[in-house]
């Protein structure tokens, strides 16, 4: 809602207009680390195919090709009795045609060179998104972004909602991580106005806003994978993984509503 | 009552009384002749026996000597030293007058009176600040700043560039207590940190205990920065002022009374902002940037043994963005206090203060329209006797009451907004304390110090508290009413002293002080923020305990003209406060569930070389220091090095009065950079490079240092009564790019590769400004 982030981005802007701060590309000794198992896993209540996508870390002055690992178990099972064992399609990526259902929990088994880990998700009821609007952006100036996309939903009362939007600029995801929870709008019939992160949205642009219901363990990975990217927490530590075992990442059971709006 | 106070205070007479010849007392206020200003900390000494005592906060000295003759001798800083012969016969109320050093506004020279002051003090870990050097040390933007220069002694380090918190002895930035003529000040920074709130102008004594504080004084676990103020020229009227690039200030002050009241008011503001507006950039010439400080304060003698004062202080920042976006936060402070004296041998004063520090966010876009306060506010009653028994024993006991409230935030949201208006809970609480101490001349070489304060917090209701589970998940939800008791913590704070006179010049100094802190600043930034959250403890939150171990070792050389002190210190930290992993500080309800619980020490050396005589002054100080921590559930539960840490910090402070009318100075600053936690690799995430962390503060920033260049020029002629001056200065001499933050991310110019990015503030900035004084 109030992003500090934002608010100190502000701040900066209107001291340094006088001072001279500067900015360089440095040298830094960071240590190495062992490998670690990156896991990303999503099942949606829309598409009929869903993936689990597994890396690992590398060091820091390596480059950022991050290659899948191959000869992993992988398997889903719901909760309520359909267990599929997912077939890798690419290196690292493992497919599963198992169905998304609101209101069914998932749990992911992982087995990989050696070590085994797991994870269970929630996908919560479906909530519409009504609508997209523009709006002005008052900061327009400072941020360089002038249009906002606005969307439209009502939120369920007497019961914590959690969301993540993903912000789609002429087909192309945006790297933002947008996540939201209910405790200052349950209830109520919101609007949540976004600005792309990455490129703005410019005349004849398309935008797709994709809502997604998640459960309170993705909700907290997100948020704080969005700290552990902005760095701006004063002790940088890795996002609270859903992922039991020791490995990076998350799973994530959630359903998924979008709409599209085109910038005239 | 009256007579309640005056039977307690013969009996404590009574006890210490030594049963001696006949004896007679000697009391009044030492003052400055030509202002009126009573000095605090002067020396009043008997030569003969060089026993005696220093005035106190009011000016107020109390001597009991055998009936005869006694030459006495009156020293303070930066005054001539005063001889009078007493002829005790009876109790006398003898004032006596100091006349300053030199007139014009750039003296430098500081008379050799410190010889026997700093080692025949049992308060070790205590700093003086001398009003004087503040004035011609250069700092950022040629503003005189309190608190930059305190963080040029050892012991005392910055929290580094575009920042006025400070660490003392490895505590945190909220571990020090900071008051302006008794009342408490939450946030001492204006604009995130690049000044501070106090107007050197307005200022009359600086003192900085560095954890064995006197048992007057509690609530906060490493340092007591007591400021005193002015009272104003009880004489005449007088009206100085500067004016500089960035700021201006006005000082009036003069006799409601002459003799026998005063006032001052000094006002100071920022234009920033008037230079954004002369900018054709939309993007700069709609905002808002600038801060105010008032400070304002009366006083008035009521008779020969009472005294009232008043004073306030009220300051803002403003930061705004066009319309769209608005943030302003600030002090407001009142003090009201009565000196009485009890006959000539005690003092008493009662104050009532009041102390409010608040901020607001206004947001009001077409998205959003909201507002967010916050707000901390405390109601303070102290009452504190001293009693000047004989020359062996000073009594200091006394009471303190506050009755802090906190309203973490409150958010209105306007009907036709998305957002529900959320009042979270105001968080109420009591804190108590009862204090005594007595300073006694054990004998011609052994000063002890020796002090109990006993303090109380109790949380009280209306509100919710909670009970936690092993992963900090609410289990359960306690509703308490108006005026219930949550919870009481009661702690006793043992406070110790001792100096050794060795010889002539030099003596060691030991102590020990246990302290407790119950109100707890939580902040999720580098730098100080004026939304950082004050919370106070609570049935989890359990408040802090420091026992700290010190001892000294003091030398004069050269017939006074150096000093050199060393300290080390050993100090022992409980129930330390961090953030778990991943945690959302912005929550305003239950923040105990982010909160996990441990213990911390921090131990260190401190050296100082100084000299304040003649021509050349100054100091070079190096503290050599660690500061760690220990909580189950951050580091794998091992000892990291805490933020704040940092191994060497290096002042080196130079003054030269280089003709009649110049003083140039110099100060170089050096520091091992802040513990810091880097990554060790990185990964991918929803089409995101992510850094992945390990260890916690594993890393450090590179040093800092820093050179500082100041020159004043003295425009007026010396004897006249308008004095004006020029002051120039540069920060950042020689322009190093000193490293604010160090980010990484994905190369710009090549996505395949990561690097370190790193931002620096100030290069090269100079300073004007004029001063003027009538």
């Amino acid at each position: 809602m109030v992003n500090m982030k934002f608010v100190k981005s502000v701040l900066f802007v209107c001291l340094s207009a006088g001072f001279a701060s500067c900015e360089k590309v440095i040298d830094v000794d960071l240590n190495t680390a062992s490998p670690k198992y990156a896991i990303e896993g999503t099942i949606d209540n829309k598409s009929d195919k869903h993936w689990v996508v597994i890396t690992q870390t590398k060091n820091f002055d390596e480059n950022n090709n991050f290659a899948g690992v191959t000869g992993a178990t992988v398997v889903i099972k719901d909760l309520s009795g359909v267990v599929d064992t997912l077939q890798p399609v690419m290196n690292g990526v493992y497919e599963t045609r198992i169905k998304g259902i609101p209101g069914h929990t998932y749990q992911l088994y992982v087995n990989v060179g050696g070590e085994v880990f797991t994870a269970q998700s929630y996908m919560p009821p479906i909530v519409k998104l009504d609508s997209l609007s523009l709006a002005k952006s008052e900061f327009a100036s400072q941020s360089g972004v002038d249009i906002l996309v606005v969307p439209h939903f009502t939120d369920p009362g007497g019961v914590r909602n959690y969301y993540r939007f993903a912000f789609y600029l002429n087909n192309i995801k945006s790297k933002s991580v947008i996540v939201r929870n209910d405790e200052r709008f349950d209830g109520k019939s919101t609007q949540q106005a976004f600005r792309g992160v990455d490129a703005e949205p410019l005349s004849g642009d398309s935008v797709e806003i994709q809502m997604q219901c998640i459960d309170e363990w993705v909700y907290k990975y997100f948020y704080s994978l969005e700290q552990t990217i902005g760095q701006n927490a004063a002790t940088p530590a890795n996002p609270v993984s859903n992922i039991a075992g020791g490995a990076l990442g998350y799973f994530s059971a959630y359903t998924v509503d979008s709409k599209k709006i085109f910038i005239p | 009552m009256q007579k309640i106070i005056a039977a307690i205070a013969a009996l404590m007479l009574f006890v210490v009384h030594a049963g001696n010849a006949q004896m007679y007392t000697v009391s009044g206020y030492v003052k400055d002749k030509a202002t009126g200003e009573s000095l605090i900390g002067a020396v009043v000494q008997v030569m003969a026996t060089k026993t005696g005592t220093a005035t106190n906060e009011y000016g107020f000295y109390s001597l009991t000597l055998e009936k005869g003759n006694h030459e006495i001798s009156v020293k303070y800083v930066g005054y001539e030293p005063y001889k009078l012969m007493l002829q005790m016969d009876a109790n006398k109320q003898t004032d006596i007058l100091l006349s300053q050093l030199g007139k014009t506004l750039t003296d430098v020279v500081v008379s050799s009176n410190k010889k026997d002051e700093k080692l025949a003090v049992a308060q070790m870990g205590m700093e003086k600040l001398n009003m004087k050097d503040i004035k011609n040390i250069p700092v950022l933007f040629g503003e005189k700043d309190v608190l930059k220069t305190i963080q040029l002694l050892p012991g005392v380090k910055s929290a580094g560039d575009g920042n006025s918190g400070f660490y003392v002895r490895g505590g945190a930035a909220d571990q020090n207590l900071i008051l302006l003529d008794e009342a408490p000040v939450y946030n001492a920074s204006h604009l995130l940190g690049f000044f501070s709130t106090f107007n050197a102008d307005a200022i009359k004594d600086v003192t900085m205990y560095k954890g064995g504080m006197p048992a007057q004084y509690g609530g906060r676990l490493s340092s007591v920065l007591d400021i005193r103020m002015n009272e104003g020229n009880s004489k005449d009227y007088s009206v100085s002022g500067g004016l500089g690039l960035i700021s201006s200030k006005l000082n009036i002050e003069g006799p409601i009374v002459k003799d026998k009241g005063s006032f001052l008011i000094t006002g100071r503001r920022t234009y920033a902002d008037l230079f954004l507006k002369l900018s054709n950039d939309s993007a700069l010439n709609n905002n808002k940037l600038y801060f105010y400080d008032i400070n304002a304060k009366a006083n008035y003698k009521l008779g020969d043994k009472d005294r009232l004062y008043l004073s306030g202080y009220f300051g803002r920042d403003v930061l705004g963005v066009g319309d769209a976006f608005g943030i302003d936060w600030g002090n407001a402070t009142g003090t009201l206090r009565w000196n009485h004296q009890l006959g000539n041998k005690a003092f008493s004063n009662t104050s009532l203060i009041y102390s409010n520090y608040d901020y607001n966010i206004g947001i009001n876009t077409s998205a959003s329209d909201i507002n967010i306060k916050s707000r901390i506010e405390d109601w303070n009653l102290k009452q504190d006797f001293q009693f000047y028994g004989n020359s062996k024993h000073s009594v200091r006991a006394g009471l303190n009451s506050i009755y802090h409230t906190i309203t973490p935030g409150v958010i209105e949201a306007s009907g036709t907004s998305s957002i529900n208006s959320i009042s979270e809970q105001k968080r109420y609480a009591w804190e108590n304390a009862v204090y005594v101490s007595d300073n006694w001349k054990l004998s011609d070489k052994l000063n002890v110090d020796a002090g109990l304060r006993i303090s109380a917090f109790s949380v009280l209701g209306p509100g919710k508290y909670y009970e936690l589970d092993e992963q900090q998940r609410i289990t359960d939800t306690l509703n308490y009413n108006s005026g219930e008791f949550v919870k009481t913590y009661v702690n006793p704070e043992p406070r110790l002293g001792l100096a050794y006179r060795l010889s002539e010049t030099s003596s060691i100094k030991a102590g020990y002080a246990r302290n407790t802190q119950y109100l707890h600043l939580i902040s999720n930034s580098t730098s100080s923020n004026p939304t950082d959250k004050w919370v106070p403890s609570n049935n989890i939150i359990k408040p802090e305990i420091a026992d700290q171990l010190s001892l000294g070792y003091f030398h004069n050389f050269s017939d006074g003209k150096f000093e050199l002190s060393a300290e080390a210190y050993y100090k022992s930290m409980q129930n330390q406060i961090d953030y778990k992993d991943g945690a959302d500080v912005f929550m305003q309800d239950a923040i105990e569930t982010q909160l996990l619980f441990g213990k911390g020490r921090a131990y260190g050396l401190e050296l100082m070389l100084k000299k304040s005589t003649g021509k050349f002054t100054g100091w070079i100080s190096y503290t050599l220091s660690r500061t760690e921590k220990q909580i189950n559930g951050i580091n794998n539960s091992d000892w990291y090095v805490a933020r704040q840490d940092r191994t060497h910090d290096l002042s080196v402070v130079a003054m030269y009065q280089l003709a009649k009318r110049w003083v140039v100075s110099g100060t170089w600053v050096y520091y091992t950079g802040n513990a810091v936690s880097f990554p060790s690799g990185k990964y991918e995430v929803d089409g995101n490079v992510v850094f992945y962390y390990t260890e916690r503060n594993g890393y450090r920033m590179p040093a800092y240092h820093r050179l500082d260049l100041g020159a004043t020029y003295q425009l007026s002629k010396p004897g006249r009564k308008f004095t004006s001056e020029l002051s120039l200065g540069l920060y950042n001499a020689y322009g190093r790019e000193n490293a604010y933050t160090i980010t990484f991310r994905q190369s710009e110019s090549d996505p395949s590769k990561t690097e370190a990015v790193q931002t620096s503030l100030f290069k090269w900035v100079p300073s004007i400004s004029y001063n003027f004084k009538f």
